[in-house]
């Protein structure tokens, strides 16, 4: 039996306030975006977005680094959480408290440590940054893959699709990744938002990507700002709907 | 369609001293054991006992510390669990939920190459081994537990497996299916012939469907005979109280092989005992060889009605309870604070420490 709650009038007083505290920032950004000479509202900050200095350049790095990231993402977590799970129980929390440490060692110990310690060839590319986004992804990631992993019986799965001949490859690629489908689009959409708006370390890097871009086009024009700040969130919007879209047919498909 | 065609042929399998242990706990020790083709073996014991170990370890998903698996001749004690052609049922459902019954079923086939055509027919003729045609592209979770288990079984046996492992598929179901499904089992591994290990703690599971039951203790196979002989024949006191019901009676060992109880003389089973003559011990008597009499040497405590046969509790006059059965037609006549006489009906019994 599925109990629905009734929207009742605290309910939804609750729900008014929350939307409204979300919505009403969005709103005013937009509002002052659009204001045009002489108080006129236009979409004229829009229309100016994809002819700015470098836009094509941010958009192209920012989604290379959405790709790369997600996919070395998915690439270690996955596989390290499965073990954990089969093999190292007894672990989970250390390797929890390991995958936390992101969040509280600040970004320019992270940058400078890995700075120091990559070889000189990757410190000319954003390959580093995206490795120092996987690592930002990890508290986010592993929590996600940990639930998806912690609802099925991954070990009797395992067991049953290695004892009908099953190579390992296999096993992720048939059994498992199948069944944590939804933990796997969860990781994806925390990822891709995280990278969509990650500003320190890529600024630390010197590197121009989507956030230091708006950041630095402010600098000069407050308007067209804002309508990048809007742009940028439709941007990840779109993003996180097609990937929910891609997850929605292929369990329509199930 | 031809039930041979399901294995590729019967295997003889040969387990050497398998010993595990996890950390300082010896889960399983100087395991042996010789299977002969198109045999059902059960291993029968407690939890804890070690027998899901030894399974696990035949099936390749542990590593014993030593020891050895042949099937055939030929070991397979080093090669992973992918390249040892075993069908294993397991306990906990283990179907895939992204695959249909039918899927699954041919998941094993895919895994090994066979063209669609060829897997989805046989797919189909083992669905409808185990009379689960209609529930084909059914996903696991639309389906019971004991239809869950069988296409287990169907999808185990799919791969033409040398051998069939059974981990106590029956344990998570009602016992009404539970009890189909035992049978099906059965049926299903004596159409098929293969040669399987099935594990369980249930007793009556053990003794229904095995050519022969192996009962575990402490890591250790204790005896391994047919079911009829090893409940007639228990080889030890911790397999006579665990196969079927036991009365432990207060007996005096009159000399290495006889034992005086409730005024009879027995033979005793356990030769080795070790216990000196005059020594007070415990007999070990089943309910159904013990039969009341006119007498004065015990009061009705309780009866409890099991179909043809009715359960008696009475008790000595020492204060030592035991069960015996009756058929239920004379066991009207029986009322709570009778006092009666009771006759032992074998001539041997086996001994134990009080």
């Amino acid at each position: 039996m599925t109990l629905t709650p009734k929207l009742g009038p605290g309910l939804g007083f609750g729900l008014g306030v929350v939307a409204f505290y979300f919505l009403m920032p969005l709103v005013s950004a937009f509002e002052f975006s659009a204001r045009g000479a002489g108080n006129v509202y236009s979409l004229e900050a829009y229309g100016r977005i994809a002819s700015q200095y470098g836009f094509k350049d941010v958009i192209l790095l920012t989604t290379r680094l959405v790709f790369v990231t997600v996919f070395l993402t998915i690439l270690i977590m996955v596989p390290t959480v499965t073990w954990v799970h089969l093999k190292a129980k007894k672990l989970r929390r250390l390797i929890e408290f390991i995958s936390l440490l992101p969040l509280v060692i600040p970004p320019v110990v992270l940058v400078l440590g890995v700075l120091a310690t990559m070889p000189n060839y990757l410190k000319g590319t954003p390959m580093l940054l995206a490795l120092e986004y996987v690592m930002l992804a990890m508290p986010y990631t592993f929590r996600a893959l940990d639930a998806g992993l912690g609802a099925i019986d991954v070990r009797t799965l395992v067991d049953a699709a290695r004892g009908l001949g099953s190579p390992w490859h296999t096993v992720f690629m048939r059994i498992i990744a199948p069944n944590i489908r939804s933990a796997i689009f969860g990781s994806i959409f925390l990822t891709v938002a995280l990278v969509l708006g990650e500003y320190t370390m890529a600024s630390l890097m010197l590197w121009e990507t989507f956030p230091t871009w708006i950041a630095t086009v402010g600098q000069s024009e407050a308007t067209l700002a804002v309508a990048l700040s809007i742009f940028s969130l439709a941007f990840a919007w779109v993003l996180l709907l097609a990937l929910s879209a891609v997850e929605r047919r292929q369990k329509g498909r199930k | 369609m031809s039930i041979q065609s399901t294995v590729q042929r019967s295997s003889r399998v040969t387990i050497s001293n398998l010993r595990r242990t996890f950390a300082d706990v010896v889960a399983l020790d100087s395991f042996s054991l010789n299977i002969e083709p198109g045999e059902l073996i059960t291993l029968l014991g407690p939890s804890g006992c070690g027998k899901t170990t030894a399974l696990r370890m035949v099936a390749g998903l542990d590593v014993p510390d030593s020891g050895s698996v042949e099937i055939n001749g030929a070991s397979v004690t080093n090669l992973p669990p992918s390249k040892r052609d075993m069908g294993m049922v397991f306990q906990a459902y283990s179907l895939f939920p992204n695959m249909t019954a039918r899927e699954n079923v041919a998941f094993g086939l895919r895994v090994r190459g066979v063209g669609k055509a060829e897997r989805l027919k046989r797919a189909n003729e083992l669905l409808e081994l185990v009379d689960l045609t209609t529930q084909a592209n059914r996903y696991p979770h639309q389906m019971s537990g004991g239809q869950q288990q069988r296409v287990a079984l169907a999808r185990a046996l799919a791969i033409e497996p040398k051998v069939l492992l059974l981990d106590e598929p029956l344990s998570a179901l009602d016992a009404k299916v539970r009890t189909q499904l035992r049978d099906e089992i059965r049926r299903v591994q004596q159409e098929v012939g293969i040669t399987t290990i099935f594990v369980t703690h249930d007793q009556e599971e053990a003794m229904a469907i095995s050519d022969r039951v192996g009962v575990m203790n402490k890591g250790n196979l204790e005896q391994l005979a047919a079911p009829d002989f090893l409940y007639a024949n228990p080889a030890t006191a911790f397999i006579a109280s665990f196969v079927g019901a036991m009365n432990r009676l207060p007996g005096l060992l009159m000399d290495a092989n006889t034992v005086k109880v409730l005024d009879t003389t027995l033979k005793v089973a356990n030769s080795s005992h070790g216990f000196a003559s005059g020594s007070k011990i415990d007999v070990m008597i089943r309910p159904e060889h013990l039969m009341m009499t006119s007498g004065d040497i015990a009061t009705i405590l309780d009866r409890s009605f099991r179909g043809p046969m009715t359960r008696i509790v009475v008790v000595l006059d020492d204060g030592t309870r035991i069960n015996l059965d009756v058929a239920s037609a004379s066991a009207i006549s029986i009322n709570p604070g009778d006092r009666v006489g009771l006759t032992i009906t074998v001539d041997k019994a086996l001994i134990e420490a009080r």
